[in-house]
């Protein structure tokens, strides 16, 4: 799949998550929705913002702003929950807000530098320079490896 | 019931299930209910046409009839399903048998497998977890328990041992036992072995009792084989069959007498799909305590809190007939911020101390402004039903973790209902006060508590036994006998008092409800019948009041449920006052007491319930 993607152009999904954007390739994100009724997990990790219903199936919400060490933040309507699949499980990731879809080829995402705004570079796969911006890109799989 | 097979005869079935075996993706269903499934699909169709009709025509009596017919068909579908997913243990219990016949004859041991209660039923989930866990314990039981035929000669035991599995219902849950009679578990290896790993230390062993000590092979990393054979005795092995069955729910519990035996016993919940289970509230969130951990509900009004709440070994505990029971707040447990709702409904930071470190004067740290004036509100609303007032009581909610039984404070009880268990992800797996979420009738989730694994996150024991005798003792000092009864309401102004011990769950419900088929008054109930009857049926007292929503005490009355109507609840209370058994005692009544200032008669519930 990743093999595939990577030869030819990748569709990214951007959103924002405090200072940082990210991008997430957009075939790994299964849905994304505005769903509040977030139930909290006390005594989780922090970074597990808590569990939602999606159409009768648990999910569980990591606070991506948490999971980079950032101050998190009271929930407002322009997040979202964007829903990824992970080893046989929808998780779902709270951002601040999305922003776009863009196409990039390949030779334009670089390796990712050792951090980046200061969330480590371990989380993202490459960082894709765009006229205005800089885009890293998830590693979703590394991301939602516990390591505590 | 009980087929006996001597493991010398092969057995045909050779299939080997390997450790981590392929799950079978097939099921046997019975064809009735099967049959059954689809009638009540055709059943769902017709209720889905009448509703969109009814809808449609605006016509709302009929949608309540359609509403409560798709409720009906709802639960019998729920059945139906749940019984498809009902296997036999035998389907694993009948693999043991190779096993068994295999390891002896490789160990040359003569083993008898004796298997009873083939037939009951458990979920199919259930079913495919517990293999290897149990595979585990009858393996120990061929390699350690039962002993070489020499050695068992000698101690004057018949040359073949046995090895009895038996699976049988108890208490709406599946035991499945072990037993075998063998060596037996020595708790001086035990005590040795955990020195030796330096688990505990020999001080810290010697308060152990020989009970506690057979336990601990349920530690991890604790194995006492000599020798690691093929078999066993790779230092994995009970805590990992531990470990496996606590996640399903389940309990286990050991017994084992040095050359008698070993007798280990599997608690397990017959389904983990759909069980019943209480909501309560704590903070802003809703939590789920499953059914079978509930043991009963117990509410401390205010002004009680400061003599039955008492601090012992740094613990809280709260006095229970007798019994000292620990306590936990749940807000500590998950570590959620203390909150309370006052009556304006405005949230406020609860001050109260946490009750697990109150110091010498901190009994008087409950004694905060509003529970005072809550204390005061609940005063003047004696005379009328309590239940709803005094904020500021305490709801402690006594639950059953396997071996001890223990309170959690919530801040209050919804309803209870039946709650579709999903599973956690792989996140969440490691939090521990969790056994999984549900989906509540408002579509929101909530996290269902683990009642066993909150007692491991906070390393709770049962009261000791020396803090038990010192508060008892303090009691004596007081003098004072006391009873907890249930004050109901059935005419006007006539008062009557049940003993709370007997009583298993109050029920509110609506008069519209009581049907009477044949002149037997009763009420559907959990998908059933409950027969209801009322005092005035066999005691001379006034008759019942008519209320729109009366009260059934439900009870057990020779192996059933049955239900006592009574127009109101007044109150549960711990009362001292003598009974009066000459002035007014008649069928159904055992005689009078004052409380509350107030002649009440004392229900005698049997004599006032006749099939």
């Amino acid at each position: 799949m990743k093999a595939i993607t990577q030869s030819s152009v990748q569709e990214l999904t951007i959103f924002q998550v405090a200072d940082v954007s990210c991008g997430l390739d957009t075939t790994d994100v299964q849905e994304i929705n505005k769903h509040f009724e977030i139930t909290k997990a006390y005594g989780a990790p922090d970074y597990l913002r808590g569990i939602i219903n999606l159409r009768g199936e648990i999910v569980t919400v990591i606070d991506l702003r948490k999971k980079f060490g950032i101050e998190t933040e009271e929930l407002h309507a322009n997040m979202r929950i964007v829903i990824v699949e992970d080893r046989g499980e929808n998780i779902g990731l709270l951002v601040d807000r999305i922003d776009d879809i863009i196409t990039a080829k390949p030779d334009m995402i670089e390796p990712p530098p050792s951090n980046v705004s200061g969330v480590t570079g371990e989380y993202f796969t490459g960082v894709l320079k765009t006229d205005e911006s800089l885009i890293a890109v998830l590693d979703v799989e590394n991301l939602l490896t516990q390591k505590t | 019931m009980s087929t006996q097979q001597s493991i010398a005869t092969p057995e045909s079935d050779s299939k080997k299930h390997p450790a981590s075996g392929v799950k079978p993706s097939s099921l046997r269903v019975n064809i009735a209910v099967l049959d059954e499934l689809m009638t009540l699909a055709g059943e769902l169709v017709l209720t889905r046409n009448q509703l969109m009709q009814s809808i449609g025509s605006k016509d709302y009596a009929m949608i309540e009839r359609a509403s409560q017919r798709v409720d009906l068909v709802t639960s019998e579908l729920q059945t139906s399903i749940m019984n498809t997913r009902m296997q036999p243990v035998g389907t694993i219990f009948n693999k043991f048998k190779r096993i068994v016949h295999d390891m002896s004859k490789d160990l040359g041991k003569d083993i008898e497998l004796e298997i009873e209660g083939e037939e009951v039923e458990l979920d199919k989930t259930i079913i495919e977890s517990i293999s290897d866990p149990m595979t585990h314990l009858v393996r120990n039981s061929v390699d350690h328990g039962i002993e070489a035929p020499d050695i068992r000669e000698q101690t004057g035991k018949p040359q073949h041992g046995r090895i009895h599995l038996m699976a049988y219902h108890e208490a709406g849950q599946v035991i499945i036992e072990i037993k075998d009679d063998g060596a037996g578990i020595d708790p001086k290896k035990v005590a040795a072995k955990l020195v030796d790993i330096s688990m505990f230390t020999e001080s810290e062993i010697k308060e152990m009792t020989d009970g506690e000590l057979v336990k601990m092979i349920l530690k991890p990393g604790f194995s006492l084989a000599k020798e690691v054979t093929d078999i066993s005795g790779r230092g994995v092995g009970m805590d990992v069959v531990n470990t496996n069955l606590t996640k399903l729910g389940g309990t286990i519990d050991l017994d084992s007498t040095v050359g008698v035996g070993t007798t280990i016993r599997i608690k397990l919940p017959l389904t983990l799909a759909i069980i019943p289970g209480l909501i309560v509230v704590a903070g802003e969130e809703r939590f789920t305590i499953p059914q079978v951990n509930l043991v009963e509900l117990v509410r401390v009004p205010p002004e009680q809190v400061k003599s039955r709440i008492e601090k012992v070994d740094n613990a809280s505990v709260i006095r229970l007939r007798n019994e000292l029971l620990p306590l936990l707040r749940i807000h500590d447990v998950l570590g959620m911020p203390r909150i309370f709702k006052d009556s304006a409904g405005n949230i406020h930071e609860d001050n109260r101390k946490i009750i697990h470190d109150r110091r010498s004067k901190s009994v008087d740290a409950w004694d905060t402004e509003e529970e005072v004036e809550a204390l005061e509100n609940d005063k003047q609303s004696r005379s009328e039903d309590r239940r709803a007032s005094a904020s500021s009581a305490v709801n402690i909610i006594v639950v059953n973790a396997g071996d001890m039984n223990y309170g959690i404070i919530v801040d209050s009880l919804l309803d209870s209902e039946e709650i579709v268990v999903k599973p956690l992800g792989n996140h969440l797996r490691g939090a521990r006060a969790y056994a999984g979420a549900t989906i509540l009738g408002d579509g929101k989730s909530a996290l269902i508590l683990d009642i066993v694994g909150i007692t491991n996150l906070m390393s709770l024991k049962s009261v000791k036994d020396n803090a038990k005798e010192q508060v008892i003792s303090r009691k004596i000092k007081s003098g004072k006998h006391t009873r907890s009864l249930l004050v109901v309401r059935n005419a006007k102004t006539e008062y009557f008092a049940i003993p709370l011990g007997l009583i298993s769950r109050i029920e509110k419900i609506h008069r519209d409800d009581l049907e009477s088929p044949g002149g037997q008054l009763s009420i559907k109930y959990r998908g059933a019948s409950l027969l209801l009857f009322r005092i005035e049926d066999t005691a001379r007292v006034g008759a019942m009041e008519d209320v729109e929503n009366p009260y059934v005490i439900v009870f057990q009355h020779s192996g059933r449920e049955v239900g006592m109507l009574v127009s109101g609840i007044v109150d549960a209370i711990d009362t001292e006052g003598e009974v009066d058994d000459k002035t007014f005692s008649q069928p159904g009544i055992l005689g009078t007491s004052r409380i509350m200032d107030q002649t009440t008669m004392l229900l005698d519930l049997y004599t006032l319930v006749t099939f």
